[in-house]
């Protein structure tokens, strides 16, 4: 009936949904939280002046491929690009939006011509700047290098779902004298040059927090918190109790983990 | 389109789908496997009819440069449309797996692949280059770290000075895999609140506009 090694799994997920829930209620009901303020969410405005400013195009990467987890890492990305297209509708700075996946160009498509009738400014979105490069990852960043020469691209904006050719977008844009602003919510080794090539960056849960950031709803606002409850929990209640115990050479944890 | 297709359809669609996959993720019944492994071909179908959507904007994208005729442009624009035409026919008449088809791929596209990929190793080298322009302590450590990491993968370094080796061994065996599974962990607990607000409808922001 039950598949093994998956049941703690599923305990655990349900435990966090349950208490995301709760709390998102909790939040709703009034209870307001002291947010870490992330400073690259203020610098996603300011990239967005400074192409006013110089009258050159905000490029917004949303990602290669769908590989597996990356599908959540992408839903985070779709935050961005909403806020990115609604500030660059609202101040007249034209926004080159490229994907590496034709079912999420039809997403991207969707949001920046909203974001053109929600700012009033219809006549902002352009069916040519959303461009679908290719599905492969290294012809994507091939298109985007030609894109960012071409084009003279002043900010760059790189989310969602990347794998290898990271290196590659980040690279190209740091060539090109852009602010770059970049961030990915999945793991990989390739996290460390969005420290190196960007002026700012999210990583990991930051790009997930970054979403209730934005919308400032207070429902969202509370699974931030519940992160942080959780992860005090892990802590607390797995990580110190289990390593003491495997330690004393007792593996109730681990058993209890495996079921 | 009325509210009702536009926002609760999808919306459903993406609750129910998204709740009968964790809930079948411990089990193994048969009924809910099934279902589950259909939504999962019903995602690949309506991926590959998404990619009529990407070759329809590439012939927008690269259309208006055609029709100008842009100067510096409309050259590459014939060639990125006249190559899909003719793969797209190729694959259609001889089949993916035909020896015309597989011939073309790595004439055509896997010579290209491949240059791009070894681009990789460059950029990789620039990044660096500007990452170890050290200002800080941290940056001190990073560097002279990451040398002798480096430094212990040459198996001359690693005969010549045995401690060397050892301390890479012990960078990469315990702080690298306690940091590394710290980030795991991260990500794992971020993509399970990220799917929460996806299926409770908390975030809708793939659904472009908000009623």
């Amino acid at each position: 009936m039950f598949v093994e090694g998956r049941v703690s799994l599923f305990v655990l997920m349900v435990a966090v949904y349950g208490l995301a829930y709760l709390v998102s209620q909790w939040s709703k009901s009034g209870k307001t939280w002291n947010l870490r303020k992330l400073p690259a969410v203020d610098a996603i405005v300011e990239g967005i002046g400074r192409a006013v400013e110089l009258g050159k195009p905000v490029h917004f990467s949303a990602g290669v491929d769908q590989g597996g987890p990356g599908n959540p890492a992408r839903a985070a990305g779709y935050t961005v690009l909403k806020y990115v297209a609604t500030n660059c509708a609202q101040r007249g700075a034209r926004l080159i939006t490229t994907v590496g996946k034709a079912d999420v160009y039809a997403i991207c498509d969707q949001i920046v011509k909203e974001a053109a009738t929600v700012s009033g400014n219809p006549e902002w979105y352009k069916p040519e700047d959303v461009r679908f490069l290719g599905e492969d990852q290294w012809v994507y960043s091939a298109g985007m290098m030609e894109l960012l020469a071409k084009e003279q691209v002043v900010t760059n904006y790189i989310f969602g779902y990347h794998r290898g050719s990271l290196i590659i977008l980040l690279e190209a844009g740091r060539q090109n004298n852009c602010f770059q602003i970049s961030g990915m919510a999945q793991e990989a080794g390739d996290l460390c040059f969005l420290a190196i090539c960007s002026d700012y960056w999210l990583v990991l849960e930051e790009m997930v927090a970054i979403g209730a950031y934005l919308s400032g709803e207070p429902e969202q606002l509370g699974t931030v918190v519940t992160q942080d409850y959780v992860k005090i929990a892990i802590i607390l209640g797995i990580l110190i109790p289990g390593a003491l115990l495997i330690t004393a050479g007792i593996d109730i944890f681990q058993k209890l983990l495996m079921l | 389109m009325s509210v009702v297709l536009r926002k609760y359809v999808p919306l459903l669609i993406l609750g129910v789908s998204g709740f009968l996959v964790i809930f079948a993720f411990p089990l193994n019944w048969g009924v809910l496997s099934g279902v589950t492994t259909d939504l999962g071909n019903w995602v690949s179908i309506l991926a590959s009819f998404a990619l009529g959507i990407g070759a329809i904007n590439l012939f927008i994208v690269h259309g208006k440069p055609i029709m100008r005729r842009e100067k510096g442009q409309w050259i590459y624009s014939v060639a990125l449309l006249s190559t899909l035409i003719i793969v797209f026919l190729v694959g259609s008449v001889y089949g993916v797996k035909g020896s015309e088809y597989v011939f073309l791929y790595s004439i055509l596209i896997g010579a290209g692949l491949l240059t791009l990929t070894s681009l990789r190793a460059f950029f990789m080298f620039t990044a660096f280059g500007r990452a170890y322009k050290v200002k800080t302590l941290p940056g001190i450590l990073m560097l002279i770290t990451s040398i002798m990491v480096m430094m212990w993968q040459v198996p001359l370094f690693e005969q010549i000075y045995l401690p060397l080796s050892d301390f890479t061994k012990w960078m990469l065996d315990t702080p690298y895999v306690g940091v590394t599974r710290a980030i795991l962990m991260l990500s794992g607990l971020g993509l399970v609140v990220m799917v929460f607000k996806l299926i409770s409808s908390m975030d809708k922001s793939w659904m472009g506009r908000e009623e």
